[in-house]
């Protein structure tokens, strides 16, 4: 009954890792599309929480020694760079400002100089 | 015989500025191999020059030629969905004044949104802001019937139009 749902999980995880993994390549390709700053924080976000849940799976991989920790240990840097990631995406959107029309005219004057 | 062909493709071009092949082929009436090799003959003694953009072969009177650069980016704005819409708004209300929240609700498109395609058109020199009493407003600063002849040529991709809707309903 446990190893069942181990494996049940161990499916759950991979699923979750390729959705991430597609989510992170459309924002990859929306970035190109846009050159928009947070859209590439989005994608390093999605590749991370990837990365995140792919090394809890390395055994499947390559053999890894559980007892060092290592795993573990990689899990939590990725976890943290997708809160680091997240935090800084929410702190600093990528809007415009309230003088928006004055910019626009002052964007003009520069020009024309 | 040869020439009044030539003419006749020249002058197509000539009111079409971004015509694409195939189209200037069916108004001409002419074959493929007829009007490849007229077009090749205008284009070597530079009365036109092309763009080829994804497989798209467009056309242009050689005097668009140090706009090539305009062109280009206007190309690419045509292949998203909200440029693509406020040109195209621009290009039909071109006498009327409206403001920047006019027209966002015309285009129903959330100002924050349409601010900051603003902002990147403007940047590029493809549309220009213009003060009228408190008001400001929007213009086109690129040739109007090469924004329509083109308008009429390159559309954004069902794929592009996703990654548009994504950019657009996912403000971060």
């Amino acid at each position: 009954m446990e190893s069942r749902f181990n494996e049940l999980g161990d499916i759950f995880i991979f699923i979750s890792g390729i959705i991430l993994l597609l989510l992170g390549i459309i924002f990859f390709i929306l970035y190109l599309r846009y050159k928009k700053k947070n859209h590439f924080l989005i994608f390093l976000t999605f590749l991370a929480a990837a990365a995140q849940l792919i090394v809890r799976k390395l055994d499947v991989l390559f053999p890894v020694d559980w007892e060092s920790g290592l795993p573990n240990f990689l899990a939590g840097i990725f976890s943290l760079i997708v809160v680091v990631l997240i935090l800084t995406i929410i702190l600093f959107p990528d809007r415009v400002s309230k003088n928006f029309e004055e910019e626009l005219i002052k964007a003009n004057k520069n020009k024309e100089e | 015989m040869f020439d009044d062909i030539r003419n006749q493709i020249f002058e197509l071009i000539k009111q079409n500025p971004g015509i694409h092949f195939r189209k200037l082929q069916d108004i001409s009436g002419h074959e493929v191999g007829v009007v490849t090799y007229h077009t090749k003959v205008l284009e070597k003694s530079k009365d036109i020059f092309s763009i080829t953009h994804k497989g798209y072969r467009l056309f242009f009177e050689y005097k668009w030629h140090e706009n090539r650069d305009q062109v280009l980016k206007l190309i690419g704005y045509l292949r998203k969905s909200t440029p693509r819409k406020l040109l195209i708004y621009l290009l039909l209300k071109e006498n009327e004044q409206r403001s920047l929240k006019q027209i966002a609700n015309d285009i129903d498109i959330a100002p924050s949104t349409l601010n900051w395609h603003i902002k990147r058109l403007i940047d590029d020199n493809i549309i220009q802001a213009k003060r009228y009493g408190r008001m400001v407003t929007l213009v086109l600063t690129v040739d109007h019937t090469i924004v329509r002849t083109i308008g009429n040529e390159i559309f954004p991709s069902r794929w592009e139009k996703f990654l548009d809707y994504i950019n657009d309903n996912f403000q971060v």
